[in-house]
């Protein structure tokens, strides 16, 4: 049997988490390994995210990048960090639907502009 | 006993990237999975054992 947790247990665990991002200046930073360098850095609003609802926070405004850094190696991880880049959230990040060739992974070259439409995080899927 | 695994968090996102080389758009939706590590701490946070049980159980 797997463990499953209440919603309000589910929300508990996204606000926690996101909360630690309500300062101002928090980041979305796109690297290339887990603790590696950052191809882009886009700004989050603050507070970052609203309150979770279902278990599922959405992220407010996301300011664009609009000259990245960029990096030959492909993204392969984004942390969510505040502006003192102390990590709240590291993911292995992949593509569900795009429309670009991933053949050599998603890359970012230096002087692309990097923009979030929508972001939301989920600390317990059940 | 069936080993007992928790589910981790998710972070989906839809990232646009505009080339500085040929000026075009492109859209990538995003979905990234937190690392074990931050998997485990989160169960720490909630006080899940390993065994599926609760650090408040009464030994």
């Amino acid at each position: 049997m797997a463990v499953t947790h209440s919603t309000a247990s589910r929300n508990a665990a996204t606000n926690a988490v996101v909360d630690q991002l309500d300062g101002a200046g928090s980041k979305l930073c796109f690297r290339i390994s887990a603790a590696g360098a950052i191809a882009a850095t886009l700004t989050f609003a603050t507070p970052a995210f609203g309150a979770s609802s279902s278990g599922t926070a959405t992220a407010g405004a996301i300011a664009s990048d609009t000259n990245a850094a960029g990096n030959a190696s492909p993204v392969s991880h984004a942390t969510l960090q505040t502006s003192g880049d102390v990590v709240a959230i590291t993911c292995q990040v992949a593509a569900s639907g795009s429309d670009i060739d991933m053949t050599n992974g998603l890359t970012i070259a230096s002087g692309d502009s990097v923009s979030c439409a929508s972001l939301t995080y989920t600390a317990l899927s059940a | 006993m069936s080993e007992l695994k928790g589910s981790g968090g998710e972070l989906r996102a839809v990232v646009q990237i505009t080339r500085k080389a040929t000026g075009k758009t492109e859209t990538v939706e995003l979905v990234a999975r937190t690392t074990p590590e931050q998997h485990e701490a989160m169960k720490d946070f909630l006080g899940v054992k390993d065994d599926g049980g609760h650090t408040l159980d009464s030994k």
